[in-house]
């Protein structure tokens, strides 16, 4: 278990912030722009390997890291090559997503990448119907230090937090926005990631509090979540979901959209905090109501969920280490 | 060297002054730039935009006295299949860039004595018709229906356009608008604004009969959904491949996705163009199920026309069509990321396709009425 050194980079911190939170030993590295950062993190790999590791995990699979594989690989041909998938194929539109990602199929092909891990299970499913070699992984996240989440609410008026962290298409913003409408006595708290956000929200008089998360770190995070009595993120699709797990773990209701492999059909959780229509401003207030009405029994509901969840996702680490 | 960073940092801020005047100065520039270079085809452009306004003209004449026209682009083809399929005194229009023609619609307008001028969404130019129009006549009312939803509003050009639009409205230069989802038309009428609802409709001979294919493969169909992330085409086609024995018709599809669908090995029977609404038509009735599962939508006329054509469609539940019903429960995603739910989803389809068929049969003559009780509500209005 302790044989592998992680090493991830900064194009998507927010991924990051869960990757890890469940895998200890990791570094962070550059992405390949340049020959430069390709020297540099090679010395990350030779020192790595001056401690004995076995196996390298790579999160995600940024630009110019097909050549640190491929050298990596030719240099230690016994060290084994995991990579955590990062995209999945609703996002493969994109020129940057889809190029990496064919370049990790291929390199997974040519056995230089021993093991890719998918954190949704139907990705998984079909590139191991396609004879990929591959695992699924449960994506998790753990609060290690209590915070106290009471405190900093105002509770004049029902907090609604909404905080994407990039200003993308498939986080779905302006009909997040559009729920406090249909919310009595609501105010929103937000991370404004464009000025149209806020222009949007006092064209259409909605009661709001712009923020701006300049770094995308834990600590910058839970400081503004804890300012709301429940947080929404009813993204399109999304891969890793920092913002609902770090919202649930500091017991703050957090509604999501219906694009995780979280819970069972019928789980009771399922109910409260996942929407099926994301871009249905109606039918999400509606689902906040519900929240807000039985915000207690959702923490309950939750601690009971997350400790076989927690259990499930332990195991489907050990498993892909020790692949 | 750090405080030379932040300056510059905060000088190409977008949403600074300075990069605000800069864009602009940019814009203005590079239009008379091209206005320059490419003299000779922008005048034949404006030719060309010219004669389309002097058959608008003639179209309105031939509505003399109605209570209403209805505006709309016929090379925005979902805009114009929805208001073809809707309205019955519809008129043809593309951009308008000169104040003169401007000037000539808006008359025409008040001279035949249309009582409303309704503008199926907004070209460019547009909204300086109905400007024109309210100064001519003010008691000519003015409709808009806006087809998009306020996803679109991370788009600049659909918030700049909603912007002036809302304003126009503010200054009583607009009447009432209609929305083609329920969501928008609540959103809309509680922020204020004076709305009407709408739903999308489409009437094919066919009328629903089951389309007879003796394929020997399972034949799927995605149609114009490579132009843009929300129409979730890489999911789409990791879901057929998970059906056993298919076939994806994938039209168009571009170099990207046919590289994907390699990497699959997906067998295809795709084409990268274009191809007439009347010849897609005939295309996909040679399909098993076609599916068409985008994130985002108001009322898409694809799952309509498939199911005319008597071919089933997996839509995505971001639209009103088929709520709270046995068809509803058949052909409606709930998760449309979700490679492996889409291809069960298919073959619960295609296992009972015939009732679905009949349902939806079932379905449409209600909803043939409901379409026409709600365009009568908005006409009269």
């Amino acid at each position: 278990m302790e044989n592998y050194i992680l090493l991830y980079g900064d194009k998507k911190p927010e991924d990051n912030i869960c990757i890890k939170n469940m895998f200890k030993n990791n570094k962070q590295i550059k992405l390949g722009w340049t020959d430069f950062d390709y020297n540099e993190n090679m010395k990350v790999i030779n020192d790595s390997m001056k401690e004995e590791i076995e196996q390298i995990i790579i999160s995600g699979f940024e630009i110019g890291w097909d050549r640190m594989v491929k050298d990596t690989k030719k240099k230690y041909p016994n060290l084994k090559i995991k990579v955590i998938c990062n995209t999945q194929d609703s996002l493969l539109y994109y020129d940057y997503e889809r190029e990496n990602f064919f370049k990790l199929l291929e390199l997974s092909k040519e056995n230089i990448i021993d093991d890719i891990a998918f954190l949704r299970k139907s990705q998984y499913e079909t590139y191991k119907n396609l004879g990929y070699k591959c695992s699924y992984l449960r994506e998790n996240y753990i609060l290690k230090e209590k915070v106290n989440a009471e405190k900093n609410i105002d509770n004049s008026k029902v907090q609604l937090g909404i905080y994407p962290l990039n200003y993308t298409w498939d986080k779905n913003i302006f009909n997040q926005l559009c729920i406090a409408k249909f919310l009595k006595n609501a105010n929103l708290n937000y991370n404004c990631l464009d000025a149209r956000m806020e222009e949007f929200l006092n064209t259409m008089e909605i009661s709001n509090m712009p923020i701006k998360i300049q770094k995308i770190e834990e600590k910058n995070i839970i400081e503004e979540l804890v300012k709301n009595d429940v947080i929404i993120s009813t993204s399109f699709t999304e891969y890793v979901h920092p913002i609902f797990f770090i919202s649930m773990e500091l017991g703050i209701p957090c509604l999501i959209g219906n694009n995780s492999d979280f819970f069972e059909e019928n789980d009771e959780l399922r109910k409260y905090v996942v929407t099926l229509a994301e871009d249905d401003p109606i039918i999400n207030s509606k689902k906040v109501e519900k929240i807000l009405e039985n915000k207690e029994k959702i923490k309950e509901l939750y601690k009971k969920w997350k400790v076989e969840y927690n259990k499930q996702a332990q195991t489907s680490i050990e498993n892909f280490i020790e692949k | 060297m750090q405080k030379i960073k932040n300056i510059l940092k905060r000088l190409i801020n977008k949403d600074s002054f300075f990069y605000k005047v800069l864009s602009k100065m940019y814009h203005f520039l590079s239009t008379i730039k091209y206005r320059i270079t490419h003299n000779k085809e922008v005048k034949k452009e404006h030719k060309e935009y010219h004669g389309r306004v002097e058959k608008a003209i003639e179209t309105i004449k031939g509505f003399q006295g109605k209570e209403y026209v209805v505006f709309y682009n016929p090379t925005w083809l979902g805009v114009a299949a929805s208001t073809l399929g809707l309205f019955k005194n519809n008129v043809p229009l593309e951009h308008v860039y000169s104040k003169k023609d401007i000037k000539k619609i808006a008359k025409s307008i008040s001279e035949n004595n249309i009582k409303s001028a309704i503008f199926s969404q907004v070209c460019d130019g547009w909204t300086s018709i109905i400007e024109k129009i309210k100064k001519i006549n003010p008691n000519i009312k003015v409709k808009v229906i806006w087809h998009g939803n306020c996803y679109e509003y991370f788009s600049d050009f659909t918030w700049n356009l909603n912007k002036e639009v809302m304003q126009l409205y503010k200054q009583e230069k607009i009447d009432c608008f209609a929305f083609v989802r329920s969501t928008m038309y609540e959103f809309y009428n509680k922020t204020g604004f004076k709305s009407y609802y709408l739903q999308n409709n489409v009437y094919k001979e066919n009328n629903g009969k089951i389309a007879n294919n003796n394929n020997k493969k399972t034949k799927i169909g995605i149609y114009n959904a490579d132009s843009r992330e929300l129409k979730n085409i890489y999911t789409a086609l990791s879901a057929m491949k998970l059906v056993p024995n298919a076939i994806a018709d994938v039209v168009p599809i571009n170099a990207e996705a046919k590289k994907f669908t390699e990497i699959l090995g997906l067998e295809t029977t795709s084409i990268n163009d274009y191809i007439p609404n009347e010849e897609l038509m005939k295309r996909i009735q040679k399909n098993d199920i076609n599916i068409y599962p985008t994130f985002t939508e108001n009322a898409p006329m694809f799952p309509l026309e498939s199911f005319e054509m008597g071919v089933p469609c997996l839509l995505g539940n971001n639209n009103d069509y088929f709520v709270g019903t046995k068809l509803g429960e058949y052909v409606i995603l709930e998760k449309e990321d979700d490679a492996v739910y889409i291809k069960d989803k298919i073959m619960t389809v295609l296992e009972h396709k015939k009732e679905i068929m009949s349902l939806y049969q079932e379905w449409k003559k209600e909803f043939n009425k409901k379409c026409e009780k709600l365009v009568d509500e908005f006409v009269k209005e």
